[in-house]
């Protein structure tokens, strides 16, 4: 049935473009600024295309030692990290997923799971304890308190529902035990919402600060976010007055601060087009059951 | 036919061995963080721990509720909370209904993609983005300059921060919050639409009568379940973007808590305003968890 296309549809359509530019100027503009000449973004000339085409900035960078320490660590920190929690991700939700006659605790610790995810001691209690722990100022601060991701666990769980129990049955039957059963079977069977919490633990991974700022003071291990943070906030509010705080933002470097975010955006935008498959399954799966 | 004469491992003992890894982290991270709220009643000192330290009653939450900004702290967090989620959640509607309306799946695919683009840039980089956009000497200011427009400061003025965090956390995030109504949408029977139009809907009519109908369980659902989050005014972005000039508007509960405890050293006070604002938050989210399962047959395992 072909409908024809009235005015109203236009409309939509031009507010939805309108939107979509919106959406994209932040990144737009900084990129501009990146590769633009210092003198005319003080000015406020660069907003639509750069001005004064230079990759200075760029170089800049290239001789920044601390900035590839930086991403150095975040890398380090996306690999280990995402390995550590997929692994975990998978073995735990595996038999959380079983009938409860097959696994009778899972009930137990499905509730452990689950007030755990509800309540947690809060921000003072957490940073006290990892310094009990003595993590401080070490890269295993940023991987372990985080090890299971409980509400990724869940939905991981959910994915394992729907693979059909007689295939669990008929390889048990052929004598496999659970892990077999779960890495030649199970696994398999459930690569593409895998391959989503992948990527969400991916970004998660990358984009975290927090962490970094807390629990981890020498510059040289802290990672790429925490830096791009401290770029920013080294300004320490409470015993600075507000026109100190505006003198030094104006003598911060405009591009080279816009060439390290550009840099730190890289690796999202470019594992962007392979999670994009997987937005409707997870976000699906995670807000609406049944 | 053979019997089998070595015994199996039990599958018991496997499904063990699968959890007990996980269970021990969050264990260990995670439910040990518990004993710490004993520091709340505390003067708490780190190196006697929290079974050492002098027990002071409720002594830190009076600290708290009694300095004049404690009113301040929790409007700031309640009216961006609610703020972000009213209009977050109606613009994610808004958004959905006219995308729906995209014929074109081409266009309707990049607007996509762009929209929900901003959800995956860290608040970190968001904020220094707009910083350079909005902030001092930034290029709007100077846009509003050249036109002698002087003397605005728009991320250093408390009467419009607020606005300008829910504004920006908006567009972040609209796109995004928008993929659960949009898969709600395509749940629709098409034939409510060909029976609407037969009886001479325009399409803004069958917007109304059919699609927002459709959907509107799901809008039920994400407002209740929205509740748990009422005092989470989103610590990532106002951390990240506010200044010593917007504090009457912009501190908020977990910014507070964050200074207290880690930048002043008052952990008891900071145990004990973070615990007074997980308890509420506790207490709602499992609210919102019990009525959504009641009303809406909404359940997580």
């Amino acid at each position: 049935m072909k409908k024809k296309i009235t005015k109203g549809h236009i409309v939509i359509v031009a507010v939805l473009i309108l939107l979509s530019l919106i959406c994209l100027y932040p990144m737009w503009y900084t990129l501009i600024v990146s590769f633009s000449d210092k003198a005319y973004v003080e000015g406020g000339q660069v907003w639509i295309l750069p001005i004064g085409f230079n990759l200075k900035s760029y170089g800049k960078i290239l001789e920044d030692k601390v900035f590839f320490n930086a991403i150095w660590v975040s890398v380090k920190r996306v690999v280990v990290g995402c390995s550590v929690n997929m692994l975990l991700l998978i073995l735990t939700a595996y038999p959380l997923c079983l009938p409860g006659r097959k696994f009778p605790e899972g009930k137990f610790f499905k509730w452990f799971f689950m007030v755990n995810m509800l309540f947690n001691g809060g921000l003072i209690p957490s940073y006290v304890l990892m310094r009990q722990y003595g993590l401080f100022d070490s890269f295993w601060a940023m991987i372990l308190p985080g090890a299971l991701p409980v509400w990724n666990m869940i939905l991981m769980m959910n994915f394992f529902r729907n693979v059909p129990y007689e295939l669990n049955e008929s390889a048990a039957m052929d004598g496999g035990n659970p892990f077999q059963i779960l890495f030649r079977i199970y696994v398999p069977l459930s690569v593409p919402s895998l391959a989503c919490l992948l990527l969400f633990q991916f970004v998660g991974h990358w984009n975290s600060y927090f962490d970094g700022l807390l629990y981890i003071n020498d510059v040289a291990k802290q990672p790429l976010q925490t830096y791009i943070y401290n770029l920013s906030m080294v300004l320490d509010f409470t015993s600075m007055t507000s026109e100190e705080i505006i003198s030094l933002a104006e003598t911060s470097d405009k591009t080279l601060n816009a060439a390290k975010v550009v840099v730190a955006m890289v690796p999202i935008l470019c594992v962007y087009p392979f999670i994009q498959k997987y937005f409707t399954t997870g976000m699906t799966l995670g807000a609406v059951k049944g | 036919m053979k019997k089998e004469n070595k015994k199996r491992i039990p599958d018991r003992l496997y499904y063990w061995l699968m959890v007990l890894p996980g269970a021990i982290f969050v264990f260990l991270f995670n439910m040990r963080t518990w004993p710490g709220i004993l520091g709340a009643f505390q003067d708490f000192v780190p190196v006697k721990g929290w079974y050492g330290s002098d027990w002071i009653g409720l002594t830190n939450f009076k600290i708290f509720f009694r300095q004049p900004n404690c009113f301040q702290i929790i409007r700031n967090t309640l009216v961006l909370a609610v703020g972000k989620i009213v209009f977050g959640q109606c613009m994610a509607i808004l958004f959905a209904l006219m995308l729906n309306e995209v014929r074109n799946s081409k266009l309707k695919k990049t607007i996509q993609t762009v929209t929900y683009l901003p959800h995956f840039v860290s608040w970190v980089i968001f904020a220094s983005i707009l910083r350079s956009i909005l902030g001092s000497t930034g290029l709007v200011e100077g846009l509003l300059k050249s036109f002698g427009i002087e003397n605005v400061s728009i991320l250093g003025t408390a009467s419009i921060f607020p606005a300008i965090m829910i504004a920006t956390e908006v567009l972040k995030e609209f796109g995004w919050s928008a993929i659960i109504y949009l898969s709600a949408l395509t749940a629709i029977d098409m034939g409510l639409y060909e029976a609407a139009e037969i009886d001479g809907a325009t399409r803004l009519r069958q917007t109304i009568h059919v699609t927002l109908p459709g959907i509107r369980h799901i809008i039920v659902l994400n407002a209740v379940l929205s509740l748990g989050g009422i005092l989470n005014a989103g610590f990532d972005q106002i951390f990240n973007m506010y200044n010593t000039l917007v504090m009457s508007t912009g501190d908020i509960i977990d910014t507070w808590v964050y200074r207290q405890g880690l930048i002043s050293f008052n952990y008891g006070v900071g145990t004990a305003v973070g615990l007074f604002k997980s308890i509420i938050a506790l207490i709602l989210t499992v609210f919102a968890y019990w009525a959504a399962d009641r009303f809406a047959d909404y359940k997580i395992f």
